[in-house]
């Protein structure tokens, strides 16, 4: 979907993307982190042409960005901002469906797409004549992903958008956006500087540093073989094993069994909160417990520190 | 018994309004037109129904001011203004009986007194929140029309300019609104554009500004007379400008004046407007794949028009007051009217002239204040 061909990028002297090359696959969710000024942000910004590389090449779609007219190729890409940057003029409804009208669609076609994204973002549909001062941090940031996906577009391009959020509001969002990627097979592209964000949405992760790719892995790669002491500080240095059992569901571990042995852990759980109830419980198994509330298995604490 | 803070307002305002016929007339007595007048004290004048409406009135205002019920203290205040009118209007008509010569103005006491009255029920119309002030003005502006229509003020020597000059105010009022709306169009041609490409270009901005900046700084009848000797001589020189009435004197060097003065506030604010479009919602609207051309239309305009409408609401209301200067330099208007009343000695002339000048200005500032709250809510 897209790629990167040793892209630089200068301002002033100063070098803020440094040879890059990296490949974002179709329906992929790739997390580009790093801290600020190591041009994560510039990267994101040069895919929809906000920004201009210096040398070298991005493809979108097989073909150079610089092809597209920049409009049309924005049009096609979905763009979120950790300050949402809503039209503070328009109600919400106008606000999603602000490229669909640069799009020349129909007025019922816009209504019934905008009525389909408030619902799959969850939002109230008594808040589509609402002005965005009166939504919360939360509410806006919905809004904001329902207008950068409502021209159904190939590609999503989040910059921290969750970044303002307090850390409730974040995890619902979060969880949201798996959700979404999940239903919709949407690639996405997700500028963060939190670790544990990247780690737990993304299929892939690009570390950067200074301009420079220093890993480019899955979250379970990275973890597991970090590429330098650097990427293994970055992960969590003392953590990484915990980090590791929460990519795992806890049914991937699982011995199936319909007979309960010992307290219960919900089958959507992950691998590291199977282990945090075992040592809060003192317990070294723990029943697996099923959608309908029955056991569907049993994992001990040798499934879990097993390689 | 402590004061309460809304007290400390209007307890000594309304205790200030019955001191001040003590120390000044209420009206000015003159012979005749050109005699200056003499001071004759409230106590002399007040009698009949008037006397008797301002002393209720008085009752109410204090009555409302010492049980804090702010619509008592609107009510009495305003009332208490009419019956002061009326009472000098009851005089008026007094005096002419036995002197059919005799001019009656307002005194000093009769304008203190009103201002007191006036601030008395701005504050309190100010306490009831927005129904109060349009009763308020209603209350006014009702009985003043009335005390004018039932014929009760129209011995008072104001009312008598007003009838001598009957044909040529309606005239003037219509010339003094020309000349401003001529002068809108060139400073909204002007002004616009120039506080676009201000906000584009900010070096262009640090010295457009100082520009304009020294051009509020010319007194008004400064430029007019500057203007004078240019126009003029451009007269001269294209007998075709002379034609189209184009000359040093006259509507046009007043029309330039206003829109050397008036492209200050618009470019300034349509700057300001434009600066003020927060940065995230134009990266979100480049972001999304909205033209430069659909980011100024669909954004930039409506975000910075409020701030636009605050620059037109300054703008208009200077212009008004400017408009009347203008009178001086030969563009007619109500200021030619005040001048007139000036220059003759009739203050009472003046103020024929002068008060449609602040009705004016007082309805363009409203109505702009009110369409600035309706664009910002």
């Amino acid at each position: 979907m897209i790629t990167f061909q040793t892209v630089s990028k200068s301002y002033g002297g100063t070098v803020v993307v440094d040879h890059v090359d990296f490949h974002v696959a179709k329906g992929a969710f790739c997390a580009v982190i790093g801290a600020s000024g190591s041009g994560k942000s510039t990267i994101l910004r040069m895919i929809n042409r906000l920004v201009e590389p210096d040398s070298g090449a991005i493809l979108f779609a097989g073909q150079p960005v610089g092809a597209f007219a920049p409009e049309d190729l924005r049009r096609r890409m979905g763009y979120v901002i950790q300050s949402v940057g809503l039209f503070p003029h328009w109600n919400v409804a106008r606000n999603i469906a602000a490229v669909p009208a640069l799009l020349g669609w129909d007025r019922s076609r816009i209504d019934a797409r905008v009525a389909e994204l408030m619902a799959l973002l969850r939002l109230d549909p008594a808040l589509a004549t609402k002005f965005p001062h009166a939504l919360s941090g939360g509410q806006a940031q919905r809004v904001g992903v329902a207008r950068a996906l409502a021209a159904d577009p190939e590609l999503l391009l989040m910059d921290e958008p969750f970044g303002a959020l307090d850390p409730v509001t974040r995890a619902a969002l979060q969880a949201e956006l798996t959700r979404i990627h999940r239903e919709t097979g949407k690639t996405i592209v997700f500028v963060t500087h939190d670790m544990d964000e990247a780690l737990q949405l993304a299929t892939q992760v690009v570390v950067l540093e200074r301009g420079r790719i220093l890993q480019d892995a899955s979250p379970h790669a990275l973890l597991a073989t970090p590429a330098s002491d650097i990427v293994r500080d970055l992960v969590g240095r003392e953590d990484r094993g915990l980090k590791l059992l929460s990519l795992l569901p806890v049914t991937a571990r699982m011995h199936p069994s319909s007979t309960p042995l010992g307290p219960m852990i919900d089958s959507t759980a992950d691998c590291r909160a199977a282990l945090s109830q075992m040592v809060e419980r003192g317990a070294d198994h723990l029943s697996v417990a099923g959608p309908l509330g029955d056991c569907v298995g049993i994992v001990h604490l040798a499934d879990l520190i097993r390689t | 018994m402590r004061l309460a803070a809304a007290d400390r307002v209007l307890l000594p305002l309304a205790v200030l309004i019955p001191t001040f016929p003590a120390f000044f007339g209420f009206v000015s007595v003159a012979r005749n037109r050109i005699l200056s007048g003499r001071p004759v004290s409230l106590w002399v004048v007040a009698s009949g129904a008037p006397l008797w409406l301002c002393l209720a009135a008085g009752v109410v205002l204090m009555a409302g001011v010492l049980a804090q019920r702010s619509l008592w203290a609107v009510l009495g205040a305003a009332s208490l203004m009419l019956g002061l009118l009326w009472m000098a209007g009851d005089h008026a008509a007094l005096t002419a009986e036995s002197l059919p010569a005799a001019r009656v103005s307002f005194g000093a006491g009769f304008w203190l007194m009103q201002g007191a009255c006036l601030l008395c029920v701005t504050e309190a119309a100010r306490r009831m929140g927005a129904g109060g002030a349009l009763l308020a003005v209603g209350l006014i502006l009702g009985g003043i029309a009335a005390l004018v229509a039932l014929g009760r003020l129209d011995a008072l020597s104001l009312l008598r300019e007003y009838d001598n000059k009957r044909d040529i105010i309606g005239p003037a009022f219509l010339r003094h609104v020309g000349i401003v709306a001529a002068s809108l169009v060139p400073t909204l041609a002007i002004g616009v554009p120039l506080g676009v490409a201000c906000h584009r270009a900010p070096r262009l901005a640090s010295s457009v500004f100082p520009a304009l900046g020294l051009v509020q700084t010319i007194p008004s009848i400064a430029l007019f007379g500057l203007l004078m000797a240019p126009l003029s001589a451009l007269a001269v020189w294209f007998p075709a400008l002379s034609r189209a009435g184009i000359s040093g004197i006259g509507v046009a060097p007043a029309v330039i004046a206003l829109v050397l003065y008036s492209l200050l506030p618009i470019t300034r604010n349509t700057a300001a407007g434009l600066d003020g479009v927060p940065a995230p919602v134009r990266d979100a609207a480049r972001g999304l794949g909205m033209t430069p051309a659909q980011i100024f239309w669909r954004v930039d305009v409506h975000l910075a028009f409020p701030a636009f409408l605050a620059g037109l609401r300054v703008t208009l209301v200077q212009a008004v007051g400017l408009a009347a200067v203008a009178a001086l330099i030969g563009a007619g208007g109500l200021g030619a009217i005040m001048f007139d009343g000036l220059f003759t000695g009739a203050l009472d002339l003046v103020l024929v002239g002068a008060l449609p000048v602040i009705g004016l200005a007082v309805a363009v500032d409203l109505l702009l204040r009110a369409a600035v709250r309706e664009k910002m809510a």
